[in-house]
């Protein structure tokens, strides 16, 4: 009578379907090791595993610079934002390593998570300069 | 007993990848005030309470983390004091000159085995937009603060190794009092520690971690519970990316929101806290309770506390 129990003709079957489905052009990511995951043209990688609950990636500060979202391009292009060249030196991003938080991709994707650990047990040297200018200090980690 | 010596938290040095964005995020958002931008390129943030000149430092650079926090000290013959028992602890101290921050007189700097540079100094000058002195309104000038409302920055958490000797540095040279702190098993030492120079319940904190000088995050004083919900609709509405909260602390007991800056830099604000008073014992917590220390209501840590950082 009030029509409460009839199903809406264009309600989703699924939820999360849905939501891992997203909206707009889309790119599909393979991520090695955790699975495919539909992402949002100019959708940054990581809100997109984020938000599909796709697996394989850690969620860190979501703005490059904790560098827990690391991974390796192995195939397709893809735009950069900013991200911390301690965890991704200009060297490396010749070789596909990005922080999947940074990466915005422009084709379909195949990618595998590259989280790189900080060196154990570093034994930690301050080299006692340091620059007024910037309070730049310059001091190195050795193993 | 009257604060003496190192009276407080006076600036903190953060390196940002996008100098536009971060004053975004530390102006519009947080609600802090920009109030130079030199030469050199750092630019001098404030908040709307504070009385010195700035608090807040921003420079570009390639990776983001912290660079240097400095406590203000109450006179010329207490700088000098700390310098010697600095030096006499082992510690190499090094003299800034008067001006290499802008309005800022003499500092020393100094090294933590942490990996952390600290620094000491006297004299900064009064900011031009400072607290009313006279027949005090609230807010400075009539002018409501904005954004998240920051009404000082308060306190830094950051990771390091060595935290048994940085823990020694602050309470046997610098007078500082170990205000709470989480307890390894076996009597290993401390996991993390919450140091206190006045009367709040931390002015720096540390947690045991292997890499050094690395920086878990920045923290701004809000006025009030409510404060911390406001904060939450920013996060949201400006799409800042959030850590975790609205929650509370065990330890310290303050009303918390964790986000990032959009260099990843971990920002907290939040209200509320104890008081330390310098005759209170110091409050431990042991390993299998550090949940519930950390986050009161989810009492569990999530991995991105320990992990998390710039």
């Amino acid at each position: 009578m009030d029509g409460s129990n009839q199903t809406h003709p264009s309600a989703p079957i699924s939820l999360l379907a849905a939501i891992r489905q997203g909206a707009g052009p889309r790119h599909r990511v393979r991520v090695l090791g955790g699975g495919d995951v539909l992402c949002g043209e100019g959708e940054r990688l990581l809100i997109a595993i984020e938000r599909t609950g796709g697996g394989g990636v850690l969620v860190g500060c979501r703005r490059g610079g904790c560098g827990v979202c690391r991974i390796q391009v192995l195939e397709g292009t893809y735009e950069t934002d900013p991200m911390s060249v301690q965890h991704v030196p200009e060297e490396e991003r010749a070789e596909g390593y990005a922080l999947a938080c940074c990466v915005r991709p422009t084709s379909d994707l195949v990618v595998v998570p590259a989280f790189k650990k900080p060196p154990r047990r570093a034994r930690w040297e301050n080299t006692g300069e340091i620059s007024p200018q910037t309070n730049e200090v310059k001091a190195e980690v050795k193993q | 007993m009257a604060v003496t010596g190192v009276l407080r938290p006076g600036y903190i040095q953060l390196r940002v990848l996008d100098m536009g964005k971060a004053l975004t995020h530390y102006v519009d958002c947080l609600g802090l005030s920009k109030v130079s931008e030199e030469a050199d390129g750092r630019v001098y943030l404030k908040a709307w309470d504070e009385f010195d000149r700035h608090s807040v430092i921003l420079k570009e650079a390639a990776s983001p983390g912290f660079d240097v926090m400095g406590f203000k000290v109450a006179s010329d013959a207490d700088l000098d004091a700390f310098a010697k028992r600095l030096t006499d602890h082992g510690l190499t101290v090094d003299d800034v000159a008067s001006g290499e921050q802008p309005g800022v007189g003499r500092r020393i700097g100094f090294m933590l085995p942490s990996g952390h540079r600290i620094e000491l100094f006297v004299d900064m000058d009064m900011a031009a937009e400072h607290p009313p002195l006279v027949n005090p309104d609230v807010y400075p000038n009539g002018k409501m603060p904005h954004g998240m409302k920051a009404i000082r920055f308060d306190h830094a958490l950051l990771y390091g190794p060595n935290i048994d000797d940085v823990t020694k540095i602050f309470t046997e040279c610098l007078d500082f009092r170990l205000a709470e702190h989480v307890e390894l098993d076996d009597n290993a030492g401390d996991m993390a520690v919450w140091l206190t120079c006045g009367m709040k319940a931390h002015d720096i904190a540390f947690v045991l971690h292997e890499e050094p000088g690395k920086f878990h995050h920045a923290a701004f004083f809000l006025e009030s519970w409510n404060d911390i919900g406001n904060a939450a609709d920013i996060i949201s509405c400006n799409d800042i990316s959030l850590d975790i909260g609205p929650t509370r602390h065990g330890i310290t007991r303050g009303q918390t929101i964790y986000f990032f800056d959009p260099s990843g830099n971990r920002n907290e604000v939040f209200a509320g806290g104890y008081t330390y008073y310098p005759d209170n014992p110091t409050r431990k917590w042991t390993m299998d309770q550090i949940g519930k220390g950390i986050f009161y209501y989810d009492r569990k840590l999530n991995d991105a506390f320990l992990s998390v950082l710039t």
